[in-house]
């Protein structure tokens, strides 16, 4: 079998052999692998919610993606699935680990990324904080701004915005700005639609 | 000989006899913050003491929260490209080009030489300007008062840098996509060259200051350490990453803008500790005088921008004779450019750690989502750990040396 393009990214053209990743991930999902891109750009994984942590837990394990970069996520609304989780992982060579420049044949970090598709109502993903203590404060945030829960978290709660505070911002259903301007026609409704701090 | 006790004020009504009696065993809980100095911005720490010894802190974060994130989704490409810098302003040429290079590499756009040439330039001259203010607030925060006045001076002359080519000193914007906002000025090698002829003496005058001097390596030496693994897990990139042994640098590892054409070294250190990061970054000044001198001499007349023109506006002489110009001109300002639906992630070595964009493209002239992985807020996260039975002083050691952006960390 010919050898599929290696698929890096950025500017400046490959720089991770990324199709060993994807085939091992293959190998360990199954079904449970929804698609997955060699490239161009990131490699990518789509992979169902129920495999996440475990995913993970084989990345870090498995195939040497020390570092989680980022936790995110992005609002489709109005399609359905309507979530998408985004993590972001980095394979650190091992000489870099301890301390020498990479080898200059071996690509010296592999990327990779993560998507998870969510359901519009009740949001539910497990937790990453077991795998990598760096998420913590990326899903609170996740949570803070979209509203998805992570199970398993240990401390979810907001973190940006102030604890008394309705909705979550990046959901596309929430308004850009915060309330129609109220004048002495619209007073009623306006102030009626009003969020109020809880006694 | 006087009574003493006429001289003493008499007692005040309730004081010392209604405090609540506090167990021995209870940690004291010190709130610092949000409004402190030595927090950098507006951060709150609530920091839980044993006596003198930090029991644990747990930041408490959003105060500069602007909801710049939602802000992307109604601007376009171009109008992102001024509020990108906006997160961090102590890197804004890095914030700059790590949002250009994600909408670049989602329009499959090729950038001129020189565009990429003088990026590299203003980027080591951001993460020289960065590291001073590191320097200089780091050193004060420790009562040291020079060193700030020293490294803002040199600091002056990189924003002078900067005013001479996006015409602003603290947000230049001068990166855009497809190249640069206009071709770099006449005058601006010439500028350069003097400065970096000038850096190295300067930062030789801050070693001199702090790096042998016992009250300072009293003051940072093994002071909030955080070991390699840890830093890892904890998602820490950068100078702190470094400090600890790893020498991850995105520059070297996974390179943009050329970095890979470039020789240059990466500074570590071993103990992970606030001198190693203090060290660790003392050495990236000198590389990035290194790096900066190299892309100077391959600098060449050349155009700045690409000449396709469904990113790059066309210049204004030509909208005088030719009708496509007009048009290309009319689309561009009113629709902005339109990159082909699908996501985009780059990071790049900003002063702090990894600055990563994720940029999510509907097919649009406005981005469906803008996510920044900013270094500060994943940096900050590890502050816990790394202070956890440390003295309360060396906590402002601790957060110093991580040197948090408090706009970068809220967003």
């Amino acid at each position: 079998m010919a050898q599929p393009p290696a698929a890096g990214r950025g500017p400046d053209g490959p720089a991770a052999p990324a199709w060993e990743d994807l085939e091992a991930a293959t190998r360990l999902l199954g079904d449970d692998l929804l698609a997955s891109c060699a490239g161009p750009g990131e490699p990518t994984l789509v992979v169902s919610a129920v495999r996440l942590a475990e995913l993970a837990r084989f990345l870090r394990d498995q195939r040497g993606f020390q570092l989680l970069r980022s936790v995110t996520a992005v609002d489709y609304y109005p399609a359905e699935p309507r979530f998408q989780l985004v993590a972001h992982f980095t394979a650190l060579a091992p000489a870099l680990l301890h301390g020498l420049p990479a080898s200059p044949d071996g690509p010296s970090a592999r990327l990779l990324r993560v998507k998870v598709p969510l359901p519009g109502a009740q949001p539910v993903v497990d937790s990453l904080v077991d795998v990598y203590p760096t998420a913590d404060w990326h899903e609170r945030e996740v949570y803070d701004m979209f509203g998805i829960e992570f199970a398993g978290h240990p401390d979810l709660r907001r973190i940006l915005l102030p604890d008394g505070y309705h909705g979550h911002p990046l959901r596309k259903d929430h308004p850009l700005r915060y309330e129609e301007v109220a004048f002495s026609h619209n007073r009623e409704r306006v102030h009626g639609s009003k969020p109020r701090a809880e006694r | 000989m006087a009574d003493l006790d006429l001289l003493r004020p008499p007692p005040l009504p309730g004081r010392d006899v209604d405090r609540p009696a506090v167990a021995d065993d209870e940690p004291m809980v010190i709130n610092i913050g949000p409004q402190h100095p030595s927090t950098h911005g507006v951060l709150r720490l609530v920091t839980r003491m044993d006596g003198e010894r930090i029991v644990s802190v747990t930041p408490d974060i959003g105060y500069l929260h602007t909801g710049i994130e939602k802000t992307f989704e109604s601007k376009t490409y171009l109008m992102g490209t001024t509020l990108a810098p906006r997160m961090s302003y102590l890197s804004p040429v890095h914030n700059n080009l790590a949002y250009v290079l994600a909408v670049e590499q989602l329009l499959g756009v090729e950038v001129p030489a020189r565009a990429t040439l003088a990026r590299v330039i203003l980027a080591e001259l951001d993460r020289v300007a960065s590291h001073l203010v590191f320097l200089g607030i780091h050193a004060l925060d420790l009562g040291a008062t020079s060193p700030m006045l020293y490294a803002f001076r040199e600091r002056e002359s990189i924003l002078d840098l900067m005013e001479m080519t996006g015409g602003s000193r603290m947000f230049p914007t001068f990166i855009r996509p497809g190249g640069l906002a206009r071709d770099l000025p006449p005058s601006f090698a010439g500028a350069v060259d003097e400065l970096l002829l000038r850096l190295p003496q300067a930062i030789d005058e801050y070693e001199r200051l702090l790096t042998h001097n016992p009250l300072w390596k009293d003051r940072t030496v093994g002071v909030a350490a955080i070991d390699a693994a840890d830093a890892l897990a904890m998602g820490v990139t950068g100078p702190t990453l470094r400090a600890a042994g790893v020498a991850f640098d995105v520059r070297k590892a996974v390179p943009y803008c050329g970095y890979q054409t470039y020789d240059f070294d990466v500074p570590i250190a071993r103990d992970g500790d606030a001198y190693g990061r203090y060290v660790v970054r003392v050495g990236e000044m000198r590389q990035a005088v290194r790096i900066a001198r190299q892309a100077l001499e391959r600098l060449e007349p050349g155009p700045f921008i690409t000449a396709d023109r469904k990113v790059a506006p066309p210049p204004k002489a030509e909208l005088a004779t030719s009708m496509e110009a007009v048009i290309h001109h009319f689309k561009l300002w009113t629709e902005g450019v339109t990159p082909p639906p699908g996501e985009a992630y780059v990071g790049v070595e900003a002063p702090r750690g990894e600055l990563g964009m994720y940029v999510v493209s509907n097919g649009s002239g406005r981005p469906w989502r803008v996510h920044m992985r900013s270094p500060s807020f994943v940096n900050l996260q590890a502050l816990d750990g790394m202070v956890r039975g440390a003295l309360l002083a060396d906590l402002v050691t601790g957060l110093a040396s991580l040197d948090p952006v408090l706009g970068e960390v809220d967003r």
